[in-house]
């Protein structure tokens, strides 16, 4: 394990899984979920309109000022960029770990992921660490921005998949009578791809962003598996943005690089 | 019915409660005081190594002292669907401490029936009104997760000095206590404080903490101050009715000299 290099773990992922030489069986098998999405340069808005924001507060009972974070919407004009495809899983994190000592997390027990979670987001990731994962593979995290324009594209909707909620295009709590049931493989809710064909960025595990609301905090998107409302789980909710030294069984993370 | 089972954790504020009547094979942090003394410029959890010794009846007593500054005593009592921690809390300082405080968090994270980041099953009182969290003004701060709300007979949130970055709601003043309902609507806990000086929620850890006020506190002088959590299997309506009377009963809060601790 201790042999797998950037070097060779770049030869491995860029042939998508053949002719893997020096990881272990367990590091490579599987689903392996690697490929980049283009989001093309161009403006979109971002965050919520005040009289939007009145419309939803009625709507799920709660007080507007609980949207206040995504208030007002605002265009913003990005460049392309390439967005992976997935939530960075633990069998990826594991080769990062395994290349450079970097401390595995704490719910694996050990260097190995619990081999039902491989094909899981991993969770339990600071924004440290995920910002060292994607320096490693020559990546970087997204801005608050790209993130939310990668989740609804150009058009203002809701969700990734449009203005509705689909209970089943996501991993969330959606059942009050059990208890929430965490993180599910990374490509187990087609339905949730985005306009640019993005997976998994409602529900599942909220997402490190680059970008801060303040000091020792960070912007996290989308949700996660134990959201339990559909308000916020749209693409535009910002409320559960946290403590970016947080290690947590619900955050993870995916990568950016310039297109 | 057995009481609680509570366990301290060595050389940290918190202790665990577990073995719960109402909530079976689940467990909850009481992680108090995270802070405490003078609010205007407590000491933090990780700077005091309290000591925790077991007593009859799983009763836990937790001391800790930061020297020339303050020293504390925490009386942990399990009942069968509560627990009551009393607090002794000594200035040893040179200056007279406006308003004293023990920052409590009552950690909801590790219980599944109970624990609620979106705050749908949170609840408050205002105005002789029962609310649910998420009716009340919150402000979208430099850490969104956390709230803090001002509450009734205490100086408002933004004039406490150390509480007061944490993105207080303006405008409402709450009873001091929080609620969570459970999943299924049967059960909730609840924390609770005489004197109540604040309330606050952190959506990370889905933890809520009612604030513990010990008034002015002077060079020498002793004050006490009473928490209550609740684990109870009730509506609302009769746990508020049950916890007014037990609180009304009993006054809690009461001060002596440091000579009489």
């Amino acid at each position: 394990m201790k042999t797998l290099t950037r070097r060779n773990w770049l030869m491995t992922t860029s042939v998508a899984g053949v002719g893997l030489l020096t990881a272990p069986r367990w590091l490579h098998a599987g689903v392996f979920p690697d490929d980049m999405v283009l989001i093309p340069s161009g403006s979109f808005q971002m965050g919520t309109d005040a009289e939007q924001a009145a419309k939803l507060a009625a709507q799920y009972h709660c007080h507007v000022s609980w949207l206040g974070g995504e208030v007002p919407s605002q265009p913003r004009n990005l460049a392309a960029f390439k967005m992976e495809r997935y939530p960075v899983t633990n069998r990826q994190y594991a080769r990062f770990c395994a290349a450079t000592s970097a401390p595995s997390p704490g719910h694996w027990q050990g260097p190995k992921p619990p081999e039902h979670l491989l094909d899981h987001p991993v969770v339990y990731v600071s924004r440290a660490d995920a910002r060292a994962y994607a320096k490693w593979i020559g990546k970087r995290l997204p801005t608050e921005a790209e993130w939310e324009k990668a989740a609804r594209g150009e058009d203002g909707r809701l969700y990734p998949w449009g203005n509705d909620f689909n209970p089943s295009a996501c991993q969330w709590d959606n059942d009050p009578s059990q208890p929430p049931s965490g993180t599910a493989p990374v490509t187990a809710h087609p339905l949730g791809a985005s306009p640019y064909g993005v997976q998994d960025m409602i529900g599942n595990v909220a997402e490190w962003c680059e970008d801060s609301p303040g000091k020792d905090a960070a912007f996290t998107k989308g949700g996660c598996w134990l959201t339990a409302t559909a308000l916020n789980l749209r693409a535009a909710a910002r409320g559960m943005s946290g403590n970016d030294r947080n290690q947590l069984a619900y955050i993870g993370f995916r990568c950016v690089q310039e297109a | 019915m057995n009481p609680i089972k509570l366990k301290g954790q060595p050389g940290i504020m918190a202790c665990t409660a577990t073995e719960i009547p109402a909530f079976p094979g689940e467990s909850f942090t009481i992680a108090y005081p995270e802070a405490i003394g003078d609010v205007a410029q407590p000491v933090w959890f990780g700077t005091i190594k309290p000591r925790w010794e077991e007593r009859e009846n799983g009763v836990l007593v937790s001391t800790g002292e930061q020297p020339g500054e303050l020293s504390y005593e925490m009386t942990v009592t399990p009942g069968k669907d509560s627990v009551r921690a009393d607090f002794k809390l000594t200035n040893h300082g040179r200056n007279t401490w406006k308003q004293g405080m023990a920052f409590n968090c009552f950690q909801c994270g590790a219980a599944p029936s109970i624990r609620d980041h979106d705050c749908l099953r949170h609840w408050v009182r205002v105005g002789g009104e029962f609310k649910r969290l998420r009716e009340i003004p919150r402000i979208f701060g430099p850490r969104p997760a956390i709230q803090l709300y001002s509450v009734e007979g205490a100086p408002l949130g933004k004039d406490l000095p150390f509480v007061a970055d944490f993105n207080t709601t303006p405008d409402v003043v709450i009873e001091p206590w929080m609620a969570i309902r459970s999943r299924d609507d049967k059960k909730m806990v609840a924390t609770v404080s005489k004197p109540g000086l604040f309330l606050f929620q952190n959506r990370e850890y889905s933890c809520i903490h009612c604030g513990t006020g010990f008034g002015e506190v002077k060079p020498g002088e002793t004050a006490r101050a009473t928490n209550i959590v609740y684990f109870v299997e009730a509506t609302l309506e009769d746990w508020h009715r049950r916890m007014q009377t037990e609180l009304g009963l009993q006054p809690l809060a009461s001060r002596a000299s440091a000579s009489s601790r």
